[in-house]
């Protein structure tokens, strides 16, 4: 069945149909969350509650890519829950930034070798950086290049202008990269130095 | 060819639009553009270095894997689409807060277009509303005996007691609309106490003030009008309780206040908190106590300009007023006056009423109010005197919560489409 059968069954209320969607796009939102909240537990809460919602709002639901209408409501829902870790703070984004060892999205991994330039501290320090990141920019950074997202699919799922897209994504890449700079110039271990650095010739 | 404010705006260019440039999202102009300064600028040059590395950096983070699955359990039914997410109740929504700008665009309109008349407008109203319903027998009379002048005058006259607000109307008119002179000839104020002394004195006087701007063509004759010399109204007027000639206060009831009449130069907002008592064959003689609110008299304080005639000659309504004892509704913090008796009012407009008085210095018959207005509406045109003011409220609040409503829910239907 491809997806457009798929979502019709679901919105005539076919909840198997709308369970097959959600095996074939719960990485993918589980992965925008995760990046996006920094937390595991968190990140599963909110794919949670976006997939219950997109099944509730299916009805709502008037065509065009349900890839971005499900980013859109992922979104929603991570933002939601960043909202409500801030009103009863459990683990906190910064505390996570602090812990050097943890580093879960490295785990049980196969790492192609492109993965694999990444030691798990540098990765770390780009979860970290991102964390950083207000969140509108944080948002179009993780859709951007970690889903590979285009900018109109991204201004979609985050119900912003091609223009305000640009910008923030601008932004976000540019504190990125000035974060990893200093981080590098600081003397930060690991392979941001040498061949591998961010300055390294490309 | 560049000069160095140009370069330093190429360059600003260029940083601003390396990142869309790495994703090929520039036009082919501006693409040329950032080219062009990356050949000349090593700092630029770098930057798109460190942010391509960036990026390639984030896009090899390791992808996760969903934990757990995601799918909905069984129990879980999907809901019907909710009342507020249909398109026709936000369409709706729409179109009424659009409705309810428009209403009060046109109320602010009609504000404003009418403002003129409705300062006088709404003096006949409020003077009725002062005037006891009792006195209507002596209406036709006292109007003209009063010069019957302005339309306001013969509600006023009939009841001194509740001249007050007839001050108010009166000083209204001279401060405000000294363009309306005409019609405010022979209209009568009274000048009440001020709060303090009249809360002292067990029996105050009611003082009738009339204020008339200029001797009106049709005055009535002198001996039907009492002389009063109105207490400086106004700032510091309010201390000084004038006693005017054939008035004079009767003692206070055994039970209940005496009545008193406690002056505020406006006095919108004045309470009646006792029994109004007119004793007959006294030209002007009211027993009653008005006890204007806190903030009627800081309000008339702040917002009263003071008086520009102290003293003013009156036409007091002839000698019958006659019930005793109109009882005052007891006093309500939004209504001030209630009003017991019902004045006979003429209806005219201010223009009309001093085309009446320059054509004919006849009196002017009131008309009797068919039927009571109520205190709110007086407070209201004593205030302002704008007609449609009820209607400005009441489409600016609708508006104000419409709107919200409106937002919230396009707010929360923009969550999923």
């Amino acid at each position: 069945m491809d997806e457009q059968a798929l979502i019709a069954s679901a919105r005539a209320g076919n909840q198997h149909a709308f369970n097959l969607l959600v095996r074939v796009y719960q990485d993918m939102a589980y992965n925008v969350a995760y990046r996006v909240l920094g937390q595991p537990e968190a990140a599963a809460d909110a794919t949670q509650d976006a997939f219950l919602a997109a099944y509730r709002a299916l009805s709502v639901f008037r065509g065009g890519s349900f890839k971005a209408w499900l980013l859109r409501i992922v979104t929603n829902a991570c933002y939601d829950q960043l909202r409500r870790q801030k009103r009863r703070p459990q683990t906190s984004l910064e505390d996570l930034v602090e812990d050097p060892d943890y580093s879960p999205s490295l785990t049980d991994r196969n790492e192609s070798p492109e993965e694999a330039l990444l030691n798990a501290e540098l990765a770390h320090a780009i979860e970290a950086a991102i964390a950083r990141l207000p969140f509108d920019q944080r948002i179009v950074l993780v859709l951007s290049d970690v889903q590979g997202l285009s900018y109109e699919e991204i201004a979609a799922a985050t119900d912003a202008s091609l223009g305000t897209v640009k910008s923030r994504l601008s932004r976000a890449r540019a504190r990125l990269r000035d974060y990893l700079v200093s981080r590098e110039q600081t003397g930060g271990q690991g392979r941001l130095s040498g061949e591998t650095g961010l300055r390294a010739g490309i | 060819m560049f000069g160095l404010l140009g370069r330093a705006k190429a360059h600003r260019f260029c940083q601003d639009n390396l990142s869309a440039y790495l994703d090929g999202q520039l036009t082919a102009r501006e693409q040329r553009q950032v080219r062009r300064h990356l050949e000349v600028c090593q700092a630029c040059r770098d930057d798109l270095r460190a942010l391509q590395r960036t990026v390639e950096l984030v896009r090899h983070l390791p992808a996760v894997q969903a934990p757990r699955s995601f799918a909905i359990p069984l129990n879980v039914q999907p809901s019907r689409t909710p009342l507020w997410m249909r398109s026709w109740v936000y369409n709706g929504m729409r179109a009424a807060t659009v409705l309810a700008t428009v209403l009060l665009v046109i109320a602010l309109a009609g504000n404003a277009l009418s403002l003129p008349p409705a300062f006088n407008a709404p003096l006949p109203a409020a003077a009725t509303m002062m005037a006891g319903r009792e006195a209507e027998p002596q209406a036709p009379s006292t109007a003209t005996m009063a010069g019957a002048t302005a339309p306001a005058t013969g509600g006023v006259a009939n009841d001194q007691a509740l001249g007050a607000g007839a001050a108010s109307t009166a000083q209204d008119e001279v401060t405000e609309m000294p363009a309306a002179a005409p019609t405010s000839e022979g209209e009568m104020g009274i000048a009440a106490a001020p709060a303090d002394t009249a809360a002292a004195s067990s029996a105050p006087a009611a003082t009738a003030a009339p204020l008339p701007k200029e001797p009106a063509a049709g005055q009535p004759s002198a001996d039907e009008i009492a002389r009063m010399t109105a207490a400086p109204l106004g700032k510091g007027g309010g201390t000084e309780m004038p006693t005017l000639p054939g008035t004079e206060g009767t003692p206070a009831q055994p039970e209940g206040p005496a009545a008193q009449i406690a002056s505020v130069p406006i006095t919108a907002t004045a309470t009646v908190t006792g029994p109004v008592t007119v004793t007959p064959a006294m030209p002007i003689t009211a027993t009653e106590t008005i006890t204007p609110s806190q903030e009627a008299a800081e309000l008339a304080q702040t917002t009263t300009p003071p008086l520009p005639e102290p003293t003013a000659t009156v036409a007091p309504p002839p000698a019958e007023v006659a019930r005793a004892e109109p009882s005052l509704a007891p006093p309500s913090p939004a209504a001030p006056v209630k009003p017991e008796a019902l004045a006979p009012t003429v209806e005219p407009t201010a223009e009309a009423g001093a085309q009446t008085l320059q054509a004919a210095p006849a009196p002017v018959e009131p008309a009797a109010l068919p039927s009571e207005p109520g205190t709110l509406q007086a407070l209201r045109e004593q205030l302002w005197g704008y007609p449609w003011r009820e209607g400005a409220l009441g489409s600016g609040g609708l508006l104000l919560i419409l709107g919200a409503a409106t937002l919230w829910v396009r707010g929360v239907r923009n969550r999923w489409r």
